[in-house]
Parts: C-alpha cells; structure tokens; sequence
C-alpha cells in the first residue's frame, strides 16, 4: 500500500509541452479514460429524463466554459453572455436549413463578430463599469429580439425542427458530449498557451502587461471573440436540443444564473467551470418542488464561495486531492 | 414640455438613488448590486402597513414609507456589518465583493417572491390633483417629490460635510488604511454609508412607487439608469451623480417621448458608452490614475 502510493511522485515539468499535457500520469490516464467512457456508456441505461439533465449540463458547461475564458483568465467582468447565448440561439434557429453542424458553427461565428464589437468598449472600461456596459448589450439584445417578430417568430415564440439524423435523446446527448470535450479540449490548449497566459498577465496587471509589449487592445478582443464563440456554440446547441425559443429566456435572470455557475465552480479554472455547470442544473432539478427556494440556494452558495473559499467548487476538489495524495500528513 | 417634466420627476428619482450607489463605491470601491433590493424589501413592508389602515390620509403614507425606508436601511446596515465586512477582513477584493452583493440582491429578490409573492402591486397615489406655476401644469405628485428629494439631499449634504462620522466617511474614502489606523471604527462607518444610501433609496422607491406597478425587480431598471448617471457625472462625486441623473432622467423621457420608447434603455446605455469614452472619470470626477 505505501509502495503504492510512493511510486505516484510529482512529475517535475521541464518544459512547456509538459505544461500542456492534460493527462500528467498513468493513473490519471486510467480516471479520464473510465470517467470519459462512463460518461458515454452510462446514459444508455438510464432514463429519458436523466439524460435530459445531462445534456442540459454538458451544454451549459461549454458555455461556462467560455465565459471564464473571458471572467476568470482574463478578468473582464461581462453580463453580454446571455446576448451570445441568445445570438447563438436564434442564428442556429434560422440558418438550420444548412444542416445542424454548419449551422452551430456559424451561430458560434456570428456570436464572435458579435463579442468583438461587444468587447470595444472594454478598451476603456474596467470592473464594474465593464460589467454595466455588456449588462446594456444583454439589455438591448433582449430589447431587439422581443420588439421584432422577423426574429423571435413573434407573439408564438420560434419553433425549431430536428433536422438530420440526430433526434433521440441519446444521440443528442452523444454529440453534445463530443463538442464539449472538444471544446475543453481546446479551451484547455487555450488557456496553457502563450495567448492564455497573456489574457492572465492583463487580468493581473494591464499596465505591467502593456509594458511588457503584450498588445492589450488585440488580446482584450480575442478573449471576447472566444468567449462567445463558446457561448454562441453552446446557445445554438440549448436551442436545437429545446426545440423552441421566447425572448424570455435570455433576460437578464439568465445571465446572473450563468454568472453564478463560474463563481461557485471556480473562477479561474477550465474544470471547474463544467463543476460548476452540473452544480447549477443539479440544483435545479433537486428544488424542483420547491421553485422558489432555487435562486436563495445560488445566493448563499456565491456569498458562501466568495468570502470563504474564492476558488470555488475546483479548489474544494483539489484540496481534497492533495490531502489524499500525502493522506498521514497534512 | 410635459416630457420635460416627466423626465425632471424621474431624474430627481434617479439622483437619490445614484447618491446611495455613490456613497458605497466612495467608502468601499463596491458596486452594490443589492442596493435596488434593500429598498424594495422596504417598500413591500411599507405596502403592507398601508393595507393595514383603511382610511389613507397623508400622516399614514408618511408614517407607512417613513418605516419601510428605515428598515430598508436597517438591513443594509446589518448585511454590511455581518457579510460584506466579513469579506473584507479576509481581503476579498472590490470585485469578489460586488459578486458577493450580486448574490444578496438574488437572495432578496427570491425571499420578496416567498413572502409577498411574484405578482405586481399596485400602490395608490397619496397626492392627486394638478396646480400651475407660471403658467406651467404641474402635478401634485411632481412638487412632493421635488421637495422630498431636494430635502433629502440638503440633509445628507450636513451630514457628510458637517458631522464628525461625516468627516470620519470622507477620511475612509481617502484612505482606508490610513484612517483605520487613525482610530476610525471603520465597521461602523461605513455601515453608516450603507445605512443613508438605502434610506436615500428606499424614499426614492416609495415616492416611486404609485408611478409603477411595484414587483420586486421595480427599482432595478431605475438603479440600472442611476448607475449610469453617476458613471455621466462621476462616481466619486455626489454632486455629479445628482446632475448626471438629471441629465439620463431628461434624456430618457424626451427620447421615448419623440423618439422610440421600446428602445429608450438601450438609447441611454449608449449615451453612457460615449460618456464613458470621453471622459472615463466623469464630469466631476477626478482623473483616474493607475499604478503598477
């Protein structure tokens, strides 16, 4: 048992690809391969409703995802995502005629053009202005969207049709699953790349990162262009696997929902945004009976998380993590 | 000309609320999101004394929104001293608090949906009737908001210019530090600034009130607004938050009025960007400087 556990040493890095490597060791190898898999094979033995729950949370998550590119690695505080979201939404919603995998892609380019005029104004501003500013996006988008039936489909709301061969849950599920993991895949590379750790130079200091030759203004808008893709690919997913669309559900409820899941999953961290994803669904369906308890739970969870423990549900994890690895100490 | 009014009424609205926003982010660089929330807590409470009278003369509208603004400021007070503080102590920073207000803001919007319910409330008017001036109509309801805010201004202008924990506040919002270690109980002051901005804002809300149907998001399209107005006229300045509320309150109404009014809160976030891009600090502002 002890041999066993002295042969898991710390890998020392010594160099950058060791950095990028998200699978560090052959028992961590085994834990992502058996959690991937249980993560495709399970679902074909529950019910309907389980996997519902999960697809919810696996879309969620690559919007979370996105935006803690934007809040957590580079620190600019946006309300917008719910826009992306919706612009996602509704680009999906009518360009389907495509098919559905052009149609996502071109719902999370449409949401990055978007998020590149959206992120202008973050040139000037900073934390709570910043974070004023987007809310006026998500605010004009809700606005735009309700005030004009050519896109919300009107007074009915938007129905959308299941195109191509994907139309029962499971298979739904199957290619949410594949585009999240390819999306955490690639906000992972993101994040341990040069561009991540310049978006986290400019959330530490921008003057100190603008002396050090970092273009700002460039990388202030590719972290917006980012984000949103993410968050316009994972809108065009909730929309195609809900089937239906109301302006009601991208008010701004919404975006302090989605502000909440990277606060309790853990500002900052790629994994911890997919926590923090379930964490909110989860809740959800548990206080199902109970519908108004739900925003009270959130609350006391963010003031809980922010004053005592700021890297959320992802610090939590790899505070229990540690104090297995070298379990008689402490 | 009658949009012009309308838009002075709500603009004397938004200044009383600005100032409270302005309050807070001078003492505590927090951008209170709960600020809107803690005076509709107390209006609801206000509503509900109101239905406990039946005949409603003045002295109960006055004795009914007199209380629910005090105990409006009452739990601001209470969720800075126990929460937001405790955050401090623990060097959270400005930002991580500002999530932590955005979640009491949740918190309170829900429990006003448990306790009183999600349907909208109408509040009856406590003046009536129209009167001119120069040969102005002006309502009733105009003129008592006018006075109310213009009082409320002048009293908290006392306050903080004139009385020791005014000075105290003003020494906070210079340094932090500095005056901490100068023997300022820095718990109780700043829950004071907490205290007067939601009194400033819960009377903002109750005169309000009759004007829309209250549910508890009412007051958070006008703090949204006021915001903006205290970014227009600075938001270390007092002064310049009442003047920028004005100007957004005058802006609004004219711009729904001859305009468009399905797009007059997007028209005015667009007004603020351009503000903000000019001039970032404000009109009253002092410039901002930033350090390595």
């Amino acid at each position: 048992m002890i041999s066993a556990l002295k042969k898991r040493t710390v890998r020392l890095k010594i160099d950058y690809l060791d950095d990028w490597r998200i699978i560090q060791d052959r028992p961590a190898f085994i834990f992502t391969a058996v959690s991937v898999l249980t993560l495709f094979i399970l679902p074909a033995f529950v019910s309907d409703y389980i996997i519902h729950i999960l697809t919810q949370v696996v879309i969620y998550s690559i919007a979370v995802l996105g935006q803690n590119i934007l809040i957590g690695y580079t620190g600019l505080i946006s309300f917008g995502q719910v826009g992306f979201w919706g612009v996602g939404a509704y680009v999906l919603a009518h360009s389907l005629k495509l098919g559905l995998i052009p149609a996502i892609f071109l719902a999370g380019v449409t949401a990055a053009v978007v998020g590149a005029i959206v992120g202008v104004p973050s040139l000037r501003l900073k934390g709570p202005y910043l974070a004023i500013a987007t809310l006026g996006f998500s605010v004009a988008f809700f606005q735009l969207v309700q005030n004009t039936p050519a896109i919300s489909g009107g007074r009915m709301g938007l129905f959308i049709e299941r195109v191509w061969g994907i139309d029962s849950p499971y298979e739904l599920y199957c290619l949410s699953l594949s585009l999240c993991i390819l999306f955490y895949l690639w906000g992972y590379r993101i994040v341990k790349s040069n561009t991540g750790r310049i978006f986290v130079a400019i959330r530490d200091s921008e003057v100190a990162a603008e002396s050090l030759g970092v273009d700002v203004s460039r990388y202030k808008i590719l972290s917006f262009m980012i984000s949103s893709f993410f968050t316009g690919v994972a809108g065009g997913l909730y929309a195609y696997f809900i089937g239906y669309l109301e302006p009601t559900m991208f008010n701004i409820t919404e975006s302090i929902l989605m502000f909440s899941a990277i606060v309790i999953g853990g500002i900052g961290s790629v994994f911890g945004s997919a926590l923090g994803a379930a964490f909110v669904i989860v809740i959800q369906q548990i206080f199902v009976a109970l519908k108004e308890f739900i925003p009270i739970v959130f609350a006391i969870a963010i003031v809980l998380v922010m004053i005592f423990e700021q890297h959320g549900l992802y610090g939590r994890w790899i505070k229990l993590k540690l104090y297995f690895m070298n379990f008689p100490f402490r | 000309m009658d949009y012009l009014i309308a838009g002075i009424q709500v603009g004397f609205i938004y200044a009383l609320v600005s100032l409270g926003i302005v309050l807070v982010y001078r003492a505590t660089r927090i951008l209170n999101f709960a600020h809107p929330d803690f005076a509709t807590f107390g209006i609801f409470i206000a509503i509900d004394i109101l239905d406990k009278y039946g005949d409603k003369s003045a002295w109960v509208y006055i004795l009914a929104g007199g209380a629910g603004a005090i105990l409006s400021a009452c739990v601001s007070f209470i969720i800075y001293f126990f929460i937001i503080y405790e955050g401090q102590k623990r060097g959270v920073s400005p930002l991580g608090l500002t999530i932590v207000t955005i979640g009491i803001a949740y918190f309170f919007q829900s429990l006003e949906i448990i306790i009183w319910g999600a349907d909208p409330k109408a509040v009856p008017h406590f003046v009536s009737g129209k009167f001119s001036l120069m040969g102005i109509e002006l309502t009733w309801h105009f003129a008592v908001i006018v006075v109310v805010s213009l009082t409320i201004m002048f009293i908290l202008y006392l306050l903080i210019m004139k009385t020791r924990l005014g000075i105290a506040l003003r020494a906070i919002s210079q340094n932090l530090d500095a005056s901490r270690t100068l023997g300022i109980n820095v718990r109780f002051v700043v829950g004071f600034a907490f205290f007067l901005s939601s009194l400033a804002s819960g009377i903002a809300g109750i005169l309000i009130a009759p004007v829309y149907s209250v549910d508890q998001f009412f007051l958070f399209d006008p703090f949204l607004k006021a915001f903006i107005g205290a970014v227009i006229g600075g938001l270390d300045s007092p002064p310049g938050a009442i003047i920028g509320s004005l100007i957004v309150g005058i802006t609004e109404s004219l711009f729904g009025g001859y305009v468009s009014i399905k797009y007059k809160t997007a028209f005015i976030f667009f007004i603020g960007l351009i503000f903000l891009g000019i001039r970032p600090e404000g009109i009253f502002g002092k410039e901002i400087k930033e350090r390595v």
